[in-house]
């Protein structure tokens, strides 16, 4: 039981942070976000 | 720039669980910033908009300045939170603005709208695009490609806010064509030194009353 939760646990932290990749990626193609706050571009997407 | 102490938490989290090294750590805080900084502003300028009754406007001039600074850059705040409410301040009282000013501008039929796209367009043509520090140009092609973008964006919402008068002159298209032009008006001002100095004293301001409480 405790594997299974640990693996649940390991296939949503994987799930969560696909999107949250997803997401960066699509956030460094403009130019900056439409508010007025702009993060700092991490080194692995600075093309 | 430090991440946003939620982000750098959440990265932590995922990525101890995933065994990720900190570079790829820092690209899932960076989608979490993403993410919350442009949900709080939008949620700060519609709060702030429904609470001065001028929703549609609002909507219309977050429409136009959302098509076109993707593309055109300007000034920014050094935090999220102080965007949030810089952006919910100044959204909601343009959008008003723009409410109060159709009915005194409809006798003079669509040119009060045509002049301010055009003095907005005038300035964005000539200033955008205007990258930041913490997203610089990835070289002079895509600098070109901003370019394009933008005065491609802007001619667009132009053409639609006035299409949106034609389509409505007596009610709400001559309110909801002005408060596009009032995005691209702000648009135009963060984008020159004039904005940058503005929107720099307002975060050192809102800083430092924060820094006090």
């Amino acid at each position: 039981m405790k594997d299974v939760l640990r693996r649940t646990g390991t296939w949503l932290a994987g799930l969560l942070a696909g999107v949250l990749v997803l997401v960066a990626q699509a956030g460094v193609g403009p130019l900056c976000q439409w508010g007025f706050y702009q993060p700092e571009t991490p080194r692995a997407l600075r093309k | 720039m430090p991440r946003m102490m939620l982000a750098a938490r959440i990265a932590d989290l995922l990525g101890a669980r995933l065994g990720m090294d900190p570079d790829r750590r820092d690209v899932l805080a960076y989608g979490v910033e993403v993410l919350v900084s442009n949900l709080a502003s939008l949620g700060a300028a519609l709060a702030g908009a429904r609470l001065l009754g001028c929703l549609p406007e609002a909507a219309a001039f977050l429409v136009a300045v959302g098509l076109v600074r993707p593309w055109a850059g300007g000034a920014h705040c050094t935090s999220a939170a102080r965007c949030a409410l810089l952006t919910g301040v100044t959204v909601p009282l343009l959008a008003r603005l723009a409410a109060e000013l159709a009915p005194r501008a409809a006798p003079y039929g669509p040119w009060p709208a045509a002049a301010a796209y055009g003095a907005a367009l005038a300035a964005i043509w000539r200033l955008a695009p205007v990258a930041s520090a913490a997203r610089p140009f990835f070289g002079a092609a895509e600098r070109l490609r901003f370019r394009r973008l933008v005065r491609v964006a802007a001619a667009l919402v132009a053409a639609a806010g006035l299409a949106v008068w034609y389509a409505h002159p007596e009610g709400r298209g001559a309110s909801l064509a002005l408060a596009g032009a009032a995005g691209l008006l702000w648009e135009a001002l963060v984008l020159s030194r004039l904005g940058h100095r503005l929107v720099g004293r307002v975060d050192r301001l809102l800083e430092t009353l924060t820094l006090r409480r």
